[in-house]
């Protein structure tokens, strides 16, 4: 389960932001548990280095969190389980129901402190949530009611880095979301 | 004989044409040569590719465009005009009509509308890599139409693995992006 505390770890500090009703400012790092900072290292995301990242990354402009924003993306979301087959040219397949509920149910467990990504449907059913800022590219996809995957790019180094069958019942994202709430 | 101009021939309305173009051993160097009879000419990188933007599903609330936009690249080839020989007022004309084509064929569909246009310069387009590699992932090809001789397929020609999917449609956003968008 390293990979998937690796990878939730990373969405969560990147995109840590001030909270809600605080004028924007600039990120602060909480600190960071050893033992997740050695797994980060380990594994999925080795190449990124969490230190440089600490530095280059996530001293960036924290945006905004509108106290309706959650409920905006999740509504958008929702909607798109009236779609039909073909509703992006004639091969697009329909949402995938259990894809847009565990995309949801994401989107519900991100900490109040972590600012909120942007949703898309892919052509063939797929929902993808994504961050994109000068620094990080961060995107998400869901595809079924258990699993999600996640593609990363650091826009300075180039590196990316991308891990499939991540789950969100896992003890390693209470544990990172414990982890940064405090 | 031209077995490029024979390969999109033969697979002009098929859905899955990447799918046989990744199989090509030769589809990079295809990229110079006619792959239409219609064709004035293969793309060069210095042109400017204007892609059609008619489901609102993919903008966001601050007007940007989602990276899902450009989905037909792994399939059936994203579909363009090269503004070297069709300009956008010809192309705003051309995709209105086509939209209002849909909705009137298809009234149970979501309606379609064209909301903007994506551009691309070809040359960053052919400079995407796949996920930490440096070989070609995308490729332009002048697969003009009959009633159309500016239409050109951009097509992924890399290996059609998960992350390579997710990877290139991120950088070939980052290609519209450069280019801004015109609404």
């Amino acid at each position: 389960m390293v990979k998937t505390l690796s990878g939730t770890f990373l969405v969560t500090t990147l995109l840590f932001t001030s909270p809600q009703t605080e004028a924007p400012r600039w990120i602060i790092m909480p600190s960071v548990n050893e033992d997740i900072r050695r797994h980060t290292k380990q594994t999925f995301f080795s190449g990124f280095h969490y230190d440089s990242l600490t530095t280059s990354v996530l001293y960036e402009p924290a945006t905004r969190v509108e106290p309706d924003a959650r409920g905006k993306l999740l509504e958008r979301i929702a909607s798109w389980k009236t779609l039909q087959a073909g509703w992006d040219g004639e091969q697009s397949e329909a949402p995938i129901n259990s894809a847009i509920n565990l995309a949801s149910l994401f989107i519900d467990t991100l900490p109040r402190d972590v600012s909120l990504p942007k949703a898309m449907l892919s052509s063939s059913g797929e929902i993808g949530l994504y961050w994109d800022t000068s620094d990080i590219y961060i995107d998400l996809e869901f595809d079924s009611d258990t699993t999600f995957s996640a593609y990363v790019r650091n826009r300075h180094t180039g590196y990316e880095s991308f891990v499939d069958n991540l789950s969100l019942s896992s003890s390693d994202l209470d544990l990172i979301f414990k982890e940064f709430a405090s | 004989m031209n077995p490029c101009r024979d390969f999109f021939c033969a697979h002009l309305n098929d859905a899955n044409k990447v799918d046989a173009l990744i199989q090509e051993p030769d589809r990079i160097a295809w990229e110079s040569v006619p792959a239409s009879e219609y064709s004035p000419e293969p793309v060069g990188n210095d042109e400017v590719l204007c892609r059609q933007l008619v489901q609102p599903i993919h903008f966001q609330d601050d007007g940007s465009i989602d990276p899902a936009a450009f989905d037909d690249v792994m399939n059936k080839g994203l579909s363009t005009d090269r503004l070297k020989y069709r300009d956008l007022a010809e192309s705003q004309i051309e995709g209105i009509a086509r939209a209002e084509r849909h909705n009137t064929e298809f009234p149970m569909k979501p309606r379609r509308e064209l909301v903007a246009f994506a551009q691309f310069n070809a040359g960053d387009i052919r400079d995407v890599t796949p996920m930490n590699s440096n070989h070609r992932a995308l490729a332009v090809y002048d697969t003009a139409l009959p009633d159309n001789p500016a239409h050109a397929d951009i097509c992924f020609i890399a290996e059609k693995t998960k992350e390579n999917k997710r990877s290139i449609r991120s950088k070939l956003c980052d290609v519209a992006k450069r280019q801004g968008l015109t609404s």
